[in-house]
């Protein structure tokens, strides 16, 4: 490692573990500005209380206001460390690969002694699940909307083998890892036989079906879903009852996806996916099956989303209809979207911040629906790349007019003509 | 005597005719995606909302004003097509010239922005909505009982297919459509206003989806989630036609449910599935649809 891809890791480790005591400090500042709770609630009860649930209205301002006062200075660190590194170095693009992996490994590693690890291992399967959806739309452009399909059946699959046939959890995760493969490759099949809108359209339908499958067939259980699944004993001797060791486990497993996912897009294999969303004619003509390359992305594409439902549903020791829903296959969409699209990093923040929101809004019934869609609407409208997205060209642009400044003087203009066309 | 495999005349027939009545439903609003389609190339993920919104419109208005269902018929789509000018006009418009999925991301976050909406006033449970005393009661033709609003709504429904199938193909405003489809830009420059008659469009098929919606709640509860499963399966439906012909919407659409009600009858496990399954092989030996050009 050089010395300043160790710098940028340092970086990332440093606000990574700033971040994890933000979370700690979250819930004090929380209960400091707790007295607001009351006279909010009083204040706004008469203006919107016949619509809306004041008091979780209440709850939500407090949190943010919380988040605000501890997020700021970190935003505010790092703008100015950053700003600081541009100078001193020359700027390159995997720096910021770099800084991501030091931060989300510091995270990953301390989050469940701060947080509640449940939680975290659900942001952390969520997350797998929506970079397993990203592999498809921002490195092959293919917009898979039935990705439910392959989650929530997976989780039936695991469910069905920890509880009724007793393997222990490696081997359950393991075949319904199996099971969503297959699954994506009956399905990818079918669906690239039509490009653009109509792929959409097609997994969308094809998810459906599977929840209709879910909804009648006699091992899923219907309505109820599969419930009391055992977590059982990893390898024979680590007992995942145990909320550490079931954590761990968990962010191993997230872990090896998240590598694999990455090592696939930077191999010669992700750069012919990449040459099929940029000009799929072209990759054509220059002699790649197309075809081949975007099946095989998808059946990874479903296994991976496989291996994050088949953990969702040890973790939680439940499969049920939600994760087959087509509001499940547009929720990974919008985390994907939120966090930004074609970027590493950005579904990981996506899923925690969407995870983040619904739990807050768990107690507001359709409320959480409706922001879901305003937030969809906004994504779509002002916001297409996402929080990562935006973060990078935020960086990448401040680097390039740092670099382009001279040392000492001259008031800086526009940053330096870019060199693309 | 008169039973098919056993199955007695009273029901196979009774299934054939809510297939019937279903497959109207996917034909008029597979037709209306088609033409949203055609003209803003963008897939109207909003269209099972927006037959929600006509069925609830409906509802809303005989409740609290007393209007009577033939009234409803006809202020449900004005009132639903005139938000879906509004739509048009705040927020679709940004995303033409942005590959397409994202105006399905678009309509889908509208769908669910609406759904929640009517999920928060009104709740998930189903409201009843009375059939009109005109089309109460029913005739039998012997082998069958026919309720009149059945009979009703499967005339109503493929008259105004038919309708628009006419207007589309044989008016000169239709032909200012298929040209605008085609391409838009020259059709601009012979002085037509295309960006208003891109909005008109899509007022006019949030209208056909919001009248599907007013026929559709006397037989269905009119619930906030009523529009969201059938759109995904108007989706299928769509694949199976393709959207190049209006014709073919409906002819795929009315096929296909009567398909779905017989399956009803004779295999019901799998009523659910089978235009998924139907989508799957038509993709497997003819990828471009039924009545579809190869893209």
């Amino acid at each position: 490692m050089t010395q300043r891809s160790a710098i940028w890791c340092l970086t990332g480790v440093l606000f990574g573990a700033l971040l994890i005591v933000s979370f700690w400090l979250f819930s004090p500042v929380v209960a400091w500005l707790a007295p607001a709770v009351p006279w909010f609630t009083a204040a706004s009860a008469p203006l919107v209380g016949q619509w809306i649930p004041v008091d979780t209205l209440a709850t939500i301002v407090v949190e943010l206001l919380a988040a605000g006062i501890l997020y700021l200075p970190i935003g505010y660190a790092f703008y100015v460390v950053a700003g600081a590194l541009g100078r001193r170095f020359e700027f390159r693009a995997g720096d910021l690969t770099v800084l991501g992996i030091g931060m989300m490994l510091t995270m990953g590693l301390l989050a469940p002694h701060v947080l509640y690890p449940v939680f975290v291992m659900k942001v952390l399967c969520f997350a797998l699940f929506a970079c397993a959806f990203n592999l498809l739309i921002g490195f092959v452009g293919l917009l898979s909307f039935g990705h439910a399909a392959y989650f929530g059946a997976a989780g039936y699959v695991s469910g069905h083998i920890a509880k009724v046939w007793g393997w222990p959890p490696e081997l359950a995760i393991l075949s319904a890892t199996a099971v969503a493969a297959l699954l994506g490759a009956v399905f990818g099949g079918i669906a690239i036989r039509r490009q653009g809108i109509y792929f959409a359209m097609i997994t969308l339908a094809l998810a459906q079906m599977i929840y209709f499958v879910a909804l009648q067939a006699k091992f899923t259980g219907g309505e109820d879903g599969i419930q009391a699944i055992p977590r059982g004993r990893l390898l024979g001797f680590i007992d995942l009852n145990d909320p550490l060791a079931m954590y761990y486990t968990v962010f191993a497993i997230c872990l090896g996806g998240f590598l694999l996912i990455y090592r696939t897009i930077h191999s010669p294999f992700g750069q012919v996916l990449k040459a099929i969303r940029e000009n799929e004619a072209r990759a054509i003509s220059l002699g790649y099956s197309v075809d081949r390359y975007k099946l095989v992305a998808f059946v990874l594409s479903a296994s991976l989303a496989g291996l994050a439902g088949g953990t969702k549903a040890i973790v939680f020791q439940l499969a049920s209809l939600t994760d087959v829903d087509w509001s499940m296959s547009g929720e990974v969409v919008l985390m994907t979207l939120l966090g930004g699209i074609g970027t590493v990093f950005g579904p990981i923040v996506g899923a925690a911040l969407e995870e983040w929101i619904e739990n807050s809004f768990a107690a507001t019934g359709a409320w959480v629906t409706i922001i879901t869609g305003v937030i969809f609407v906004v994504c779509v409208l002002a916001f297409r790349r996402g929080i990562v997205g935006e973060l990078r060209r935020w960086l990448e642009r401040r680097m390039a007019a740092a670099a382009a400044m001279p040392r000492v003087g001259t008031p800086q203009t526009a940053p330096r003509a870019r060199t693309e066309p | 005597m008169f039973g098919w495999l056993g199955v007695p005349p009273q029901v196979l027939f009774g299934q054939v005719l809510l297939g019937l009545i279903n497959g109207s439903f996917y034909a008029i609003l597979s037709l209306g995606l088609a033409v949203i389609f055609g003209i803003l190339n963008v897939i109207n993920f909003a269209h099972g909302a927006q037959y929600m919104m006509g069925a609830f419109c409906a509802w809303l208005v005989l409740n609290y004003l007393g209007v009577s269902y033939w009234w409803a018929l006809l202020i449900a789509p004005i009132l639903v097509g005139a938000s879906g000018i509004l739509l048009e006009r705040i927020f679709l418009r940004r995303v033409y010239k942005l590959d397409h999925l994202y105006g399905l991301l678009l309509t889908f976050g509208l769908t669910l922005l609406i759904e929640g909406a009517f999920r928060q006033a009104y709740g998930v449970s189903g409201q009843p909505y009375r059939i009109p005393d005109a089309l109460q009661g029913g005739q039998n033709l012997g082998f069958m009982f026919l309720p009149n609003y059945r009979g009703w709504v499967v005339v109503a429904a493929l008259s105004v297919c038919i309708a628009v199938w006419l207007i589309i193909e044989k008016t000169r405003l239709g032909a200012y459509l298929r040209a605008g489809t085609e391409n838009p830009a020259l059709v601009q420059a012979f002085g037509i206003n295309v960006p208003m008659m891109i909005t008109l469009t899509y007022g006019f098929g949030a209208a056909l989806a919001a009248f599907a919606g007013v026929l559709a709640a006397p037989i269905y509860q009119v619930s906030a989630l009523m529009g969201s499963n059938l759109v995904i399966i108007v989706f299928a439906v769509v694949v199976i036609g393709g959207m190049g012909s209006i014709g073919g919407s409906i002819v795929t659409g009315v096929g296909l449910g009567v398909i779905e009600g017989l399956t009803k009858v004779f295999y019901p496990e799998a009523s659910s599935t089978v235009i998924f399954v139907i989508m799957a092989i038509v993709l497997l030996i003819k990828p471009a649809g039924l009545f579809g050009k190869a893209a």
